[in-house]
């Protein structure tokens, strides 16, 4: 009798803790390792942006028709995937462009070893080095390089009798002179962390690529040191402040997007502005550019400030099974050979770091093989504390609040010797949200934000694609910070306008079927969401169409008025979505679709509404 | 009781089977632990090897390594007392100098500076950023590492050292802070590429982290990947699991893995002052080769073993449970199998049998062809060559017709024609000995004869051609011991002739021709081993046509040559006699300077040797020998050595005289004196003269010459000669004339008179059947002054011999071939009659049928020699003396 109870208890816990494990094993299946209903492996994919779905991410899906992707848009931080990793939610592919070696070793484990495949050799070892950890892991690796630098407009400076400056001197004379004309030398979108951190980097090139500036970063970045050396360092905030001045960088600079930066370069109101290689593309239209390095003293120390358009890596969870390991393996070698990069780049004005992959360069980066060929290419300096500091520290120099160069080193000092203080919960979830797509109900997750987000702007409806939730959002406490990463960056536009029902016939068939756009459909995980009604969507050869749009089960009405919510980026799709069916007024939400959801969270203190089965989806394919 | 024995039976059975069961197990379970055994000794052995040769390529590399810095220690201390440049020029310049004052050329090495802002700068100038500056900004002094830019085509060895103070251009911003030395990777191969594995090694050099220094992955490697060590521990059967942790215990690890179903070996070692690991990878078949192929033996042996310990236990069981059955089936069995092997040996015979007769059919064909291609080659050149005189006999027969009147030109015409047809009948008659000894019909017709004899009889018939062309002719005896042996005279006198007369015919006039006969050791008491050589200082041969001379119609091409007729088959037809013989013919030669001649040939002694007691029995026990050659005087003592007569010599007349006088003087007379004809101071006539004038000695003297002593053998015999030996000294001739002075019946008037050999006033009896030979033949003799009657059978030259009287005829002539009774027929008749010359009167064979084998017949009939037709009066006289000398010699001795 006494061994019969003792095998009941046994057989009692297993269930038990098989249940458990159920619990939690569904949701994580859900991000890796399952099957689809017909049958095909489901690859979970983070996009550190939402450019890349429609061309990248389109570029996986053709390439790998027996794999069903789950692509969502990522906050570009690799906080958010430790935010990911430590809910044991990390995707199969993780993708981000803001890195830095030291961020990410924490975790390093619960990815994928690299360093024994295939995939490491296309590589060269000068790069490989900056991705190897001191035990031989490689973990990540870089797609291609962006080049990011001074856009002249040299039709601009020719006009006015003035050439395309060569070194330092010349280019602070060349923005004396603008400035004497009245056209503004430089402008930027100051607000952004990056554009800070790039141009302090930037201006200084020489100076952080001399010997002492090397050693020191080395020093930094194997954590021997937490501050700015004096002797590299001070001449980087002196040449900053000069530039604040004699390139008239002034307060409302902090508040300037990049759609601005555009307007004005384009309205021939600036002669300079900061921007990539992949982005200077659109300039190529508004007359003739020239991407410049950031200057030097003599020609000879010109640099072109450069770093990854962004890193892979893979979970390791993968190598649970050799077939799924071959598989992700293969997904990876896809995003990394030429055919990926081309697909990034649009096979234009990037360099490779792989081998025997050749990049166009576009006559706008003419200057770019002088340097490219004697390897002055600066690798910026990307650590999430450098972003950060350098963004409070520039706003503050340009402010007013550090009124000279002394002041901004010390302050920048301060900043990086203050250790992190921990977040304290701002809020607490009650419940898990599925991200995987159900053809009969959709994306529980996406269900919810989307519905959170309408009763926050209390309109009839909103539609919002589903990628832009960052994958399943679990029970628990979250700090404000986490709470940012449960939804995809700052681009979002939320645009609220008045549409009839057959006015909405229209504008999803648009959003559902319209190519090559940010916000265009590659597949099930890139759906729009309905929220305050549901859709019957024809799937037929990845073709999408609306069957019926209901409310409450009821087909809509054709000639009903409706107050409609739209989530996306307004100038590269909704805006001639609108238009097509005849919009064109609209009211553009100033808050931000990531802050609604966070204020609704940790301020409000609620909780996220409740999902809805908002979509059948019937397919023709077999 | 059948039940209990039944059981017992059964028992046993069971038991014999566990006990083989358990033996099998044993072995079973004993080879598997050897094996395991054994497979761990072999594993440590190679792991040890492998740590003693990675140990020592290690200290290898790590002091080649440690070399570059003294030099780059060298290059630092020249750049930091050199003045400031001026430009950057000025640093291409002297960096140039530096490489050619450190001769880094020949290292294969190369000098960079680094400025502050990381470009490199070399011989040829500027560089641009160097690709490998992040890894010398750690602070350190010094670094080394393996470096890949896109400015040298190879990987090299970084050697990099920072400058205590930056060295600055004048005037310019620009300092150089490091300086480094470059050596390409490739050359430090030799430090790595072990030999002890024939080359067969990878080599990898890792970072401590386990990957790849260098971007060396498109070659040929194993291990493709950038973490080697990473892809190392995954590898099956791989003993060290965590291969770094290992290393920090010791700094070096073998062990083995397997990978795509190859054993592999690999020792991992640090080289720890460059942070570096050097991973040598081995297919296992090159590890500890020698050891594992002895292993391999001995555990195949024991298998081996086992194996046949289970087969013999199979067998006894077997052949316990079998037993009386198994015996009959084994017997049957037996049986099959015998009859088996039996149709087997048949089978075999038989298909050895067919593969003979295919060889044989093969060799007959061949033998067939190659006859067929002779045939053609004969009759082409036999064609040619009896055209070539018949052509001069007819083309002079026809000058004759038209010049009949001038008595001159008839006589050159004639003498033309003459030589011509002696030409042509040396041909015919050489083509037909060849044709016959090469269908094989020529026998050796072998008989009990005197080497001597044939020696002499040689010497006539050469001695008067050697006198015609002025030769000088020595015919030398050295050491004959066995003059009587068996042999074919008539072929062997062929062959020495033939050798003799080309020596007189390619030899210019006035030259030297030597014929020795001599006995080489005896082997066996019934063999006597001959070598006769002739030798001469004529014309001589090329090499080339040395290697052909035996071949039939060969002659070689030369202008001197071509003047001198020849068939081009007495070579052959020697070679060919020879062969028959056992015998061996080589030749030695040299253009302009002669030729030698060597015939070997082994003869068995004959039973009747000559009766050497003769000379005990007839008194003579000491003979005194006179010549200037002491030589000759050796040669002669030698040749005496077994007759038990004692042989003094001197070497002068009057010593002889003296020795002749003091043998007297002590009762010891000799009982013969030889004397040499010519010799320095007095001549062996001169000293003969002084023995008869100054002793009272009756003591036979003969002179012994290589002269014609014709001319002077009245005043020899007048001085008291008795009698003339020829040259060389043989024991026969020597025992003949003594025998003759002996007996004394010295008759020098008949002696002179049969040794001309004239046929002057001699009556003769042919038989020819032939009415116009007949008148040529009758002519001929009549220029002679002989007198001839002639029959047309040999029927009537019996009828004439029978009817005359003895002494009317000297000579018969018989011809062979005729009607009613052939020439032998009719000897035989002659021989056999009644008549009282029947025996004695000479019968010479004068006969068209002149092949060896004739002349044999002829001799068997009883004739005494043989001359072939058409005749030639030279010969015919010459064999006419020969006969009535040696008629007179028999006559003599009877």
């Amino acid at each position: 009798m006494e061994k019969r109870k003792y095998v009941f208890s046994l057989v009692l816990t297993a269930a038990l803790l098989s249940f458990l494990w159920g619990c939690g094993g569904e949701r994580k299946g859900s991000e890796s390792g399952q099957r689809t209903a017909d049958g095909k492996e489901k690859v979970t994919v983070a996009l550190w942006g939402d450019q890349l779905t429609e061309g990248y991410g389109k570029y996986l899906q053709e390439t790998f028709p027996e794999v069903e992707f789950e692509f969502y848009a990522a906050t570009n931080s690799t906080d958010f995937y430790r935010f990911k990793e430590e809910r044991g939610e990390l995707p199969d592919i993780l993708t981000v462009r803001r890195f830095s070696l030291n961020d990410v070793a924490s975790w390093k484990d619960s990815l994928m070893d690299l360093s024994d495949t295939d995939l490491v050799n296309r590589f060269h070892q000068s790069y490989l080095r900056s991705y190897t950890y001191s035990d031989g892991t490689v973990n990540w690796l870089p797609t291609c390089a962006e080049i990011d630098s001074i856009l002249i407009n040299k039709d601009l400076l020719e006009e006015n009798g003035m050439e395309i400056p060569l070194n330092y001197q010349e280019f602070t004379d060349t923005c004396a002179a603008l400035k004497e004309l009245g056209i503004r030398p430089f402008l930027s979108n100051f607000g952004a962390d990056y554009t800070c951190m790039e141009i302090l980097q930037g201006l200084s090139v020489s100076e952080l690529t001399s010997q002492e500036g090397r050693e020191w970063r080395q020093q930094y970045e194997s954590g021997q040191t937490e501050e700015l050396s004096e002797e590299v360092w001070m001449p980087v905030f002196e040449r900053m402040q000069d530039f604040i001045e004699y390139a008239g960088i002034t307060e409302e600079d902090l508040e300037g997007d990049t759609a601005q930066v555009y307007e004005a370069y384009k309205n021939r109101e600036v002669a300079m502005i900061r921007t990539t290689s992949n982005e200077s593309v659109k300039y190529e239209a508004l007359g003739e550019s020239v991407l410049m390095p950031y200057y030097g003293e003599r020609e000879e120390n010109n640099w072109y400030l450069t770093y990854p358009a962004f890193q892979v890596a893979a979970n390791v969870n993968a190598e649970e099974s050799p077939e799924r390991k071959e598989l992700i393996l293969r997904i990876m070698t896809a995003m990394l050979n030429e055919d990926g990069l081309h697909h990034i780049t649009n096979g234009e004005n990037m360099i490779a770091y792989s081998k025997d992959v050749t990049l166009d360069i576009s006559p706008l980066l003419s200057y770019l093989p002088a340097c490219s060929e004697d390897n002055r290419l600066y690798i910026r300096l990307a650590s999430s504390d450098m972003f950060s500091i350098s963004q409070k520290v520039v706003q503050g120099m340009i402010t007013g609040k550090y009124p000279d160069a002394r002041s901004a080193f010390e302050a920048f000092n301060e900043e990086m010797k203050t250790d992190n203080v921990k977040e304290s919960a701002a809020a607490h979830i009650d419940r898990d949200y599925s991200y995987g797509f159900n053809p009969h109900g959709g994306s529980q997750a996406a269900s919810a934000i989307m519905n959170t987000l309408r009763e926050e702007l209390e309109t009839d409806l909103l539609v919002g694609q589903a990628c832009n939730v960052a994958g399943n959002i679990c029970a628990g406490d979250y700090t404000e910070t986490e709470l940012r990463f449960l939804t995809m960056g700052e681009s979002m536009d939320i645009l609220l306008c008045h549409m009839t029902g057959e006015q909405l016939y229209q504008y999803m068939d648009y959003v559902l079927t319209v190519p090559g756009r940010t916000g265009s459909v590659i597949n099930d995980s890139t759906l729009y969401v309905s929220s305050g009604f549901e859709m019957e969507i024809q799937k037929t050869d990845n073709v999408y169409q609306v069957n019926k749009l209901t409310v409450s089960g009821k087909e809509i009405e054709k000639d009903g008025r409706y107050f409609v919510a739209v989530l996306g980026n307004e100038a590269m799709m909704h805006k001639e979505a609108l238009a097509s069916v005849g919009i064109t007024e609209y009211e553009r939400v100033e808050a931000q679709f990531k802050q609604i959801i966070v204020d609704r969270l940790a301020k409000e203190g609620k909780q996220l509404a409740s999902p809805t089965d908002y979509i059948t989806l019937k397919s023709n394919t077999p | 009781m059948n039940c209990l024995k039944a059981m017992g039976k059964k028992r046993n059975i069971i038991y014999f089977f566990i006990s083989v069961a358990g033996l099998s197990l044993f072995l079973l379970v004993g080879g598997i632990y050897f094996k395991g055994y054994l497979d761990q000794q072999i594993f440590i052995e190679r792991a040890t090897q492998l740590n003693e040769i990675t140990a020592q390529v290690r200290e290898n590399l790590n002091n080649a390594l440690d070399s570059h810095w003294n030099y780059l220690e060298a290059a630092v201390n020249l750049l930091e007392g050199w003045d400031e440049p001026g430009s950057e020029d000025d640093v291409t310049d002297y960096i140039d100098d530096l490489e050619e004052i450190l001769e880094m050329d020949h290292y294969n090495s190369m000098l960079m500076l680094l400025d502050s802002q990381g470009n490199c700068y070399d011989d040829s100038g500027r560089h641009g950023v160097w690709t490998d500056i992040d890894q010398i900004s750690g602070g350190e002094d010094r670094y080394a590492f393996i470096s890949r830019t896109d400015i040298y085509e190879n990987s090299h060895w970084a050697f990099v050292e920072k400058f205590q103070q930056p060295l600055r251009i004048k005037d310019s911003d620009i300092s150089f802070t490091h300086a480094v030395l470059l050596k390409d990777i490739y050359t430090l191969t030799q430090y790595y590429d072990s030999g002890a594995y024939s080359s067969k090694n990878e080599t990898y050099i890792l970072k401590s982290n386990g990957t790849r220094m260098h971007d060396d992955i498109t070659s040929n490697k194993t291990i493709q990947a950038y973490n080697v060590l990473k892809v190392l521990e995954d590898m099956e059967g791989q003993k060290i699991p965590d291969i770094k942790a290992a290393m920090e215990e010791t700094n070096i690890i073998s062990t083995n893995f397997w990978y795509e179903g190859m054993e592999y070996y690999y020792c991992l070692t640090s080289l720890e002052k460059y942070d570096t690991l050097l991973l040598f990878l081995i297919p296992a078949e090159y590890v500890a080769s020698g050891t594992v192929d002895m292993v391999g033996a001995v555990v195949r042996m024991v298998l081996f073993l086992a194996a046949f310990l289970i087969v013999l236990l199979i067998l006894v069981i077997v052949s316990v449970t079998r037993q009386q059955s198994s015996i009959r089936l084994f017997r049957q069995e037996q049986e099959n199998l015998h009859r088996q092997e039996q149709m087997n040996v048949q089978l075999e015979e038989s298909n050895a049998m067919l593969a003979r007769s295919k060889e044989t059919a093969e060799q007959a064909f061949q033998i067939a062809e190659e006859a067929n291609r002779a045939k053609s080659s004969f009759l082409s050149n036999m064609s040619h060559d009896i055209r070539t005189p018949m052509n001069a006999i007819v083309g002079f027969a026809t000058l004759l017709t038209k010049d009949a009147e001038d008595p001159d030109k008839v006589r050159e015409y004639t003498k033309k024609i003459t030589a011509s047809s002696q030409h042509l009948l040396g041909l015919i008659n050489d083509i037909l000995d060849i044709s016959k000894i090469e269908a094989g019909k020529t026998t050796l017709n072998l008989s009990d004869e005197n080497i001597v004899d044939l020696m002499e009889g040689i010497d006539v018939i050469i001695r008067p051609q050697m006198k015609a062309k002025n030769h000088t002719f020595e015919v030398r005896n050295q050491g004959l011991k066995h003059e009587q042996v068996i042999m074919d005279k008539i072929r062997l006198n062929q062959i020495l002739l033939n050798l003799l007369s080309n020596a007189v015919k390619y030899t210019q006039e006035g030259g030297h021709i030597t014929f020795t006969v001599q006995e080489l050791p005896q082997y066996t008491n019934q063999l006597a081993r001959f070598q006769f050589i002739v030798s001469d200082n004529g014309y001589g041969m090329s090499k080339e046509y040395q290697k052909k001379i035996f071949q039939a119609f060969t002659r070689e091409e030369d202008s001197v040559t071509n003047k001198i007729q020849g068939t081009g088959l007495g070579m052959s037809i020697t070679k060919s006699l020879l062969d028959l013989m056992g015998g061996t013919i080589t030749v030695e030669s040299e253009k302009d300077k002669g030729s030698t001649f060597t015939v070997n040939l082994d003869l068995h002694v004959s039973e009747h040797e000559i009766d050497q007691d003769y000379w005990r029995k007839n008194g003579i026990t000491r003979m005194l020998v006179v010549d200037d050659e002491e030589v000759i005087c050796q040669n002669i003592q030698l040749t005496m050595e077994e007759t038990g007569v004692t042989v003094d010599y001197v070497l002068n007349g009057k010593s002889a005289i003296e020795m002749v006088k003091q043998s007297e003087t002590d009762k010891t007379p000799y009982q013969v004196v030889l004397l040499d004809w010519k010799m320095p101071g007095l001549s062996g006539v001169e000293t003969a003269k002084c023995i008869r004038k100054e002793t009272t000695s009756k003591v036979p003297v003969l002179v012994l010459t290589s002269y014609d002593w014709l001319e002077i053998e009245e005043e020899a015999r007048e001085a008291g000669v008795d009698a003339f030996i020829s040259k060389p000294f043989f024991l026969t001739s020597f025992r003949q004339k003594v025998e003759g002075i002996l007996s004394r019946d010295l008759q020098a008037g008949g002696s002179l008179q049969d040794a001309e050999g004239d046929l002057h006033n001699m009556h003769i009896l042919a038989a020819e059947d032939n009415e116009i030979n007949a008148e040529i033949l009758q002519e001929l003799l009549g220029m002679e002054g002989a007198f001839c009657d002639i029959c047309e059978n040999g029927q009537l030259v019996v009828e004439a011999f029978e009817k005359s009287e003895p002494g009317q005829y000297q000579l018969i002539l018989m011809d062979v071939q005729m009607p009613v009774m052939n020439g032998y027929e009719a000897t035989k008749a002659i021989r056999a009659s009644n008549h009282s010359m029947a025996g004695t009167i000479p019968v010479i064979a004068m006969t068209a049928n002149a092949f060896a084998d004739d002349i044999r017949d002829a001799l068997e009939s009883g004739m005494n020699a043989h001359i072939a037709k058409p005749i030639d009066m030279t010969v015919l006289k010459q064999t006419v003396k020969g006969v009535m000398e040696a008629q007179k010699d028999k006559e003599e001795n009877i």
